[in-house]
């Protein structure tokens, strides 16, 4: 588990976060939400440990402190803006050749599997394949080292339909590959429904961090963020006195709807 | 208006457009979208004389776009990016605005007025001696519009510039469009804002595959949008009265 104690990070004589505490459990999906300036960006970087909090700490139990940029990695948004070198294999190796690791090929290909991506794009440059592609090899890049948690910073910022569910997927994959992932993002439609939990931060405070069940869809509406269009709907009916709760999904939405009609009947 | 006749872009022996032609009014609001790589970004460079065409020409009224000068095209044609930062120059949301119109070419006296009335059209007036690299995203989303609209272009290109901007400033984003006099040509992935354009292009691989009218596609739920897919839903089910 990762604990955020009381973090305070100030700047410039500017509070980005003030007094944040929340506690993220291993090997689940967590997502962070909030207005554009909330603070989210910091948020994460204050997990991984490039930003130290003025007050406050962040505790990951189970090992060394030390340890931690081997334990955590992030992707800040548009990552495959950093490629340098010359094949996709080299980007993906890097990361276990710097930090001295052994059997580096079979690395890369099992972080190329989690991706979804196939060997045979290993050769190419990382500048002639698709913008989906180059994100996801940005994610390989980190997962070769196997962090036990994966940090994404808007993952889904600019990509077309099919490379936000293509990243949904690899998202969902981690998971099942035993990965705590944290996700700040301010686009939610498609991983709302497969989040574990869900934290509002506004302005630098935390509003809530809660298990997605529990979420109070109408306070990050309120708060200027997005929700899911099953959300809004359930949103709407219930200002006309019908409530379905906050379903995540359309299909789920319109399932208990229709359940909702049939027991007025 | 903008003609592209048999336009061509390539790039290390690819190409990213291909015989697109097209006429764009300056008046016209026009959404354009398609997929990553297709070439939205590089069609809104040819229009904003950014880039030109490898092959084919592109008539802005009636003279090649080549044969104006920079800062006559920049009365035509303003284009507002994804991340603002890359338009900023000065230290100031003031002189960020004045930088433009001293550009085109503006008296003292013209900047100062031109100045006030964006100011005050943009709500401006808590940020006006801000430094543009302080403020939020949003904001800087929104001076960065502000100092384009301030030039009174007769068109504006842009290019997803709500990828990183909730929900409220994309809102206040866009009520400003709908108080702009110009047309645009507004760039997306995000087809739930297709409604904001009157005419929809959508690119793929290069190639202009669908040009037409926004409203009756808005009727006919053909857009694949989660909206739609909702309505249809409701629809299969015999749910039309929640439409």
């Amino acid at each position: 588990m990762i604990s955020i104690k009381n973090v305070c990070v100030k700047y410039n004589g500017r509070t980005i976060l003030d007094n944040v505490s929340a506690d993220f459990e291993d090997t689940r999906i967590h997502l962070i939400v909030g207005p554009t300036g909330a603070g989210k960006t910091t948020f994460l970087s204050v997990i991984i440990g490039f930003v130290k909090p003025d007050e406050g700490a962040v505790a990951v139990p189970r090992g060394d402190i030390s340890d931690l940029r081997n334990r955590m990695g992030i992707l800040f948004q548009f990552p495959e803006e950093m490629f340098f070198l010359e094949k996709v294999y080299e980007e993906i190796a890097l990361a276990p050749i710097s930090r001295r690791m052994d059997r580096i090929e079979n690395r890369v290909h099992q972080a190329l599997e989690m991706v979804n991506l196939s060997p045979d794009i290993l050769q190419a440059s990382p500048y002639e394949i698709s913008y989906g592609e180059k994100r996801r090899v940005a994610l390989a890049s980190i997962l070769s080292y196997s962090p036990d948690w994966i940090l994404l910073d808007e993952p889904f910022a600019g990509l077309d339909r099919r490379g936000i569910n293509m990243m949904v997927g690899v998202i969902k994959n981690l998971k099942e590959r035993g990965k705590g992932v944290i996700i700040a993002s301010h686009r939610i439609e498609e991983i709302a429904a497969i989040c574990d939990s869900v934290t509002l931060l506004v302005e630098g405070r935390l509003i809530f961090s809660v298990e997605t069940s529990m979420t109070d869809w109408n306070e990050i509406y309120s708060a200027g963020c997005d929700v899911p269009v099953s959300v809004r709907f359930s949103m709407a009916l219930a200002a006309n006195g019908i409530n379905i709760g906050y379903p995540l999904t359309i299909d789920e939405a319109v399932k208990r709807l229709k359940e909702t009609r049939r027991e007025e009947r | 208006m903008f003609e592209l006749n048999n336009v061509f872009v390539k790039r290390g022996g690819k190409e990213i457009l291909r015989e697109v032609n097209l006429g764009i009014g300056f008046s016209e609001r026009v959404v354009l979208t398609g997929p990553n790589g297709s070439g939205k970004t590089h069609l809104g460079l040819l229009l904003s004389g950014m880039i030109y065409p490898t092959e084919g020409t592109i008539i802005v009224d009636g003279k090649n776009i080549k044969d104006y000068e920079l800062k006559d095209i920049r009365r035509i044609s303003g284009i507002v990016f994804q991340e603002p930062e890359m338009q900023f120059i000065t230290m100031s949301v003031e002189k960020e605005i004045l930088f433009g119109l001293q550009n085109i070419g503006l008296n003292h006296n013209e900047m100062k007025l031109r100045a006030e009335k964006i100011k005050s059209m943009f709500g401006l007036d808590n940020l006006w001696n801000k430094s543009p690299y302080q403020l939020s995203g949003g904001e800087k989303q929104i001076v960065a519009i502000a100092s384009i609209v301030a030039m009174e272009p007769s068109f504006i290109i842009f290019d997803e510039i709500t990828t990183f901007l909730d929900r409220k400033h994309r809102e206040r984003i866009y009520e400003i469009l709908k108080q702009l006099r110009c047309g645009y040509l507004w760039i997306t992935q995000d087809f739930d804002e297709i409604p904001i354009g009157e005419r929809l292009l959508v690119l793929e691989d290069g190639r202009i595959v669908f040009d037409g009218e926004v409203e009756p596609l808005l009727k006919s739920l053909e857009i694949d949008s989660p909206l739609n897919r909702l309505k249809r839903l409701l629809i299969e089910e015999g749910l039309e009265e929640f439409l």
